[in-house]
């Protein structure tokens, strides 16, 4: 990659010339990726069949939860909700890690009780594993219960499990009471209808397995669930389309001429640190901004207007679906794709405008 | 543009009988011949090759957030092994929608009908199914469990004000049926019950079952769906469910009504308490009541996925996943569970639903109101439908897989003394004439003159599945689509709708609503035009009057 800044295109005449550009820098590529994916369905549709033209590896910047969140789900299953129905539904919330209170507190998913159901008894709270975190703008009927603030998250679920299962724990593990746990115990199986707020970002895959497990294991008495936080920049809006394109989701390999699923593979950070790729094309129409190690490898990058300068090769300001054009997009609140209309039209392409016109000015590599 | 299809023989019982006659195609629909003089541009030789209209499929789970769920819950499922053919891009990623399309199409399926569109991923539903090359799509929109709908009847809300809140959800969620799911019981495994009947009732709402399938056949009516209320019932699964389907017939009271894959609750009681055929009961229920329709669900042997929005069936059956792991949403309404599950030739319960399916199939007492479906993919995949369609059109393929499988099947089922065989007209309405029909697509599953140029051409072997596997030539609006049972690139489908009216008070109404419960407007549901872009996707199909 050079040292200058790519320069930007001004107008659409000089749209094409600088895909042109683009397509050349592509074009020579053995092994091109295509990353960060921050962008509406039409255009992750678009990457994702450039990518399989190009052979590209295709892969989302959210991979926390591509290799947490959705690992799990393939590896054992889960039990989830809306954050309307928890909202309304929960009457007691347990929010797990610091990452589920944070979110808590900026989300406004509980910033009221809800009042659809007027049978539900008053909402509780519960922190485990918080690290002394507590929600600032939760509504909530009485004090919050917390749990093993100290302790690393998969060992505070792992007590709670074996508590749960009536299993014996040591007197006092790491300076927690066993009545303690027990107490929270019985605060979840007591709830009609609890649900366990997590963050990825605060686990490993194995941890977060095993919390789902408890929330399996809870609706043997009870009914218990989960609300993850959402993947940042759109990532389970692309892995969605990922998966009903390619059938599964992200990141996916497509040298062989077809989508292969391989987290290891196919993680750009370590092919692009292994010297495995070759030209990257950035999308970040949503964000995030080109990442460091993108800094090794020669880049396209389509980046949202008005974004901090940027170091790739090429540069392509697109515009912001929701912002600058209409798209559609996954809304985290109802957990679910909606049409947004552009809240300041302007005149800028799309991502998938932009890939379209990529893809069309380089050469089919069967041809 | 003329196209002749020149010789074949023609099997399409809504025209008349079957002989061999030449089709003609003009712009996309059929001809009954060219004007005299007319030039025909394209002539395709079918002679010895059978003709049909495209098929239909009333029932196969093809796109949505649960289908999507199962991507991703089960990749060792679906591996990718090899590249599509040129110009068909995705076509060989397994589970995928492109796949899905080829895969219908080779068949000579061209429309198939998602039976679980849920309203508040509507948007989901209609992007995945857009992305679903060369076959039309419909979707049934899936009300009866959802907190508005079932306040309604709590409130003892009058018929017109129901029908306009189920009209609305039917017009925002861009249907082209309504359709109920264990009517009552998602909504109360939501509140912690475990099994739910007829006449359970939804905890605080007061409503029963019955009164919830009730109020909804006559919304459907009064709306004007062409499609029948398309009923999963209660007790999906259980020995003694043939009683339910009685029930459900008799709360009916000669409404219109479409049983979905009836074979699972054709399960009766054997004098030890076990599972044995009840599909002599079933038979019998769908004889004497001509308001019924049903879709069978067949099973199929082999590793599948359950996938349901029977959230309280699907929780009970998570402890039989294979491989063991399941996803269960509570979603707004329904939501949604995904069980793994592999129907094993070697085991006798396995075998005897296998055995049911087909009892159903030829008892049936009319092949306009007993469908082919395998409930995709819940009873076997929708690529079994060859194999189905060669066990029912012989008995002797029918003695050979019976033949490998436990002494219990024979003893538990009739299926064995059963020498009927399908003829190559029961099968064209079975899977062409009445579905179109039931669903309200007067235009398609059948080549008179008008209708839209779907067109199957199959080799006559005696292998009915594979000649029903790889068509030889299918037509999808006049263009060829697929020939020697490979599609030859992407044509693009379209969504059939519904689009009722209702009184305009009712937006304001939800409005309220989905922002008391989201924060949010209608449009965070909307599923507008404007969100494919430069595709045409939905075509808007009349109700009835």
């Amino acid at each position: 990659m050079s040292d200058h800044r790519g320069t930007r295109p001004k107008g659409r005449e000089s749209l094409v010339e600088t895909v042109e550009s683009a397509a050349r820098l592509i074009a020579k590529a053995r092994q091109p990726a295509i990353g960060g994916l921050g962008t509406d369905v039409d255009g992750v549709r678009a990457a994702l069949a450039l990518g399989l033209k190009i052979g590209a590896i295709v892969d989302h910047a959210a991979t926390v939860y591509e290799r947490v969140d959705l690992r799990v789900l393939s590896d054992s299953g889960v039990m989830v909700t809306t954050a309307a129905e928890a909202r309304h539904r929960g009457d007691l919330i347990v929010l797990v890690g610091p990452g589920a209170v944070a979110w808590a507190g900026h989300a406004s998913v509980f910033d009221n009780g809800g009042g659809l159901y007027p049978w539900r008894g008053p909402r509780g709270v519960l922190c485990i594993g918080t690290g002394g975190a507590r929600p600032a703008h939760m509504a909530i009927d009485g004090d919050v219960a917390v749990l093993g603030d100290d302790l690393p998250l998969d060992r505070v679920i792992g007590l709670l499990r074996a508590r749960l299962g009536g299993r014996p724990v040591a007197a006092s593990p790491e300076g927690l009471d066993v009545t303690a746990i027990d107490a929270a115990a019985l605060q979840m199986k007591a709830a009609s209808f609890g649900v366990v707020v997590a963050d990825a970002h605060d686990f490993d895959h194995v941890a977060y397995d095993s919390l789902m497990a408890l929330v399996k294991a809870l609706n043997a008495e009870t009914r218990f669930t989960t609300l993850a936080v959402p993947a940042h920049h759109h990532g389970r809006g692309a892995n969605l389309v990922s998966a009903w394109t390619t059938g599964g989701r992200l990141p996916v390999g497509m040298g062989r001429g077809y989508p292969e699923q391989d987290d290891w593979r196919f993680d750009l950070e370590r092919a692009v640190g292994a010297g495995e790729i070759d030209a990257l094309v950035w999308v970040g129409a949503l964000g995030p901004e080109l990442p460091e190690w993108a800094g090794k490898v020669p880049t396209v990058a389509l980046i949202h207007h008005g974004a901090q300068e940027c170091r790739a090769d090429v540069v392509i300001e697109v515009g912001v679906p929701g912002i600058t054009h209409a798209g559609v997009l996954t809304d985290a609140i109802r957990d679910g794709f909606a049409h947004v209309e552009p809240r300041a039209p302007q005149d800028l392409p799309s991502v998938a405008e932009v890939l379209s016109l990529l893809s069309a000015a380089i050469k089919d590599k069967a041809a | 543009m003329i196209t002749q299809l020149k010789g074949g023989t023609v099997v399409d019982p809504v025209s008349g009988e079957t002989r061999v006659r030449d089709v003609f195609i003009e712009d996309g629909r059929i001809i009954s011949s060219p004007a005299a003089g007319e030039a025909i541009d394209q002539v395709h030789d079918c002679r010895g090759k059978i003709i049909m209209a495209g098929a239909v499929d009333v029932h196969s789970h093809i796109a949505g957030g649960n289908v999507t769920m199962s991507r991703l819950l089960l990749p060792e499922l679906h591996v990718n092994e090899a590249p599509g053919d040129a110009g068909l891009p995705f076509s060989t990623s397994k589970w995928s929608g492109y796949e899905i399309g080829r895969l219908y199409a080779e068949m000579g399926y061209t429309t198939v009908i998602e039976p679980a569109l849920a309203p508040a991923q509507a948007m989901q539903t209609h992007l995945e199914m857009a992305d679903i090359p060369i076959i039309d799509r419909g979707a049934l929109t899936v009300v009866g469990n959802d907190d508005h709908f079932l306040s309604q009847l709590r409130a003892r809300e009058g018929r017109t004000a129901i029908r306009d809140s189920i009209a609305y959800a039917l017009k925002a969620s861009k249907g082209l049926g309504l359709k109920v799911i264990n009517a009552g019981g998602p909504a109360a495994f939501h509140s912690g019950l475990r099994t739910f009947d007829l006449d359970d009732t939804v905890p605080h709402y007061g409503a029963t079952s019955r009164q919830i399938v009730s109020a909804l056949l006559t919304a459907v009516d009064d709306i004007g769906v062409p499609h029948p209320l398309h009923v999963h019932a209660n007790n999906l699964g259980a020995i003694g469910a043939p009683d339910t389907i009685d029930a459900t017939i008799a709360a009916a009271e000669g409404r219109r009504l479409h049983f979905a894959h009836i074979q699972f609750y054709a399960y009766g009681k054997d004098a030890d308490g076990s599972m044995r055929s009840g599909a002599e009961q079933i038979a019998a229920a769908l004889a004497g009541a001509p308001n019924i329709t049903c879709d069978v669900g067949q099973v199929m042997f082999g590793s599948t996925v359950t996938i349901s929005l029977d959230l309280m069936k699907q929780w009970s059956g998570s402890k039989f996943a294979s491989p063991r792991k399941f996803s269960i949403t509570d979603g707004d309404a329904e939501g949604g569970g995904v069980v793994p599950f592999a129907y094993k030739a070697k085991n006798w319960v396995n075998c005897l639903q296998w055995a049911i399916g087909l009892e159903i199939f030829l008892l049936s007492p009319d092949p306009w109101r007993v469908l082919l479906t395998t409930d995709h993919p819940n009873g076997g995949v929708f690529t079994s439908y060859p194999d189905i369609i060669h066990l029912l059109m012989s008995a002797d393929e029918r003695a050979r897989w019976l033949e490998s499988m436990p002494e219990k099947v024979r003893e538990k089922s009739s299926l064995a003394s059963m020498t009927r065989e399908y003829s190559f007209e029961e099968i064209a309405i079975m899977t062409r004439a009445a579905p179109a029909r039931l669903l309200g697509l007067h235009d398609r599953g059948h080549l008179k003159p008008g209708a839209v140029a779907d067109v199957a051409v199959y080799d006559d072997l005696a292998d009915r599945a594979a000649m029903f596997r790889s068509a030889s030539l299918v037509f999808k609006d006049g263009r060829v689509a697929v020939k020697d049972g490979k599609a030859l690139g992407w044509i693009a489908g379209r969504t059939s709708i519904l689009t009722p009216d209702y009184d305009a008070q009712m937006d304001r109404r939800m409005s309220d609503y989905l922002n008391d419960r989201y924060g949010l407007g209608p449009a965070a549901f909307a599923v507008p035009e404007a969100a494919f872009g430069e595709r045409s996707i939905f075509k808007v199909e009349p109700c009835r009057t």
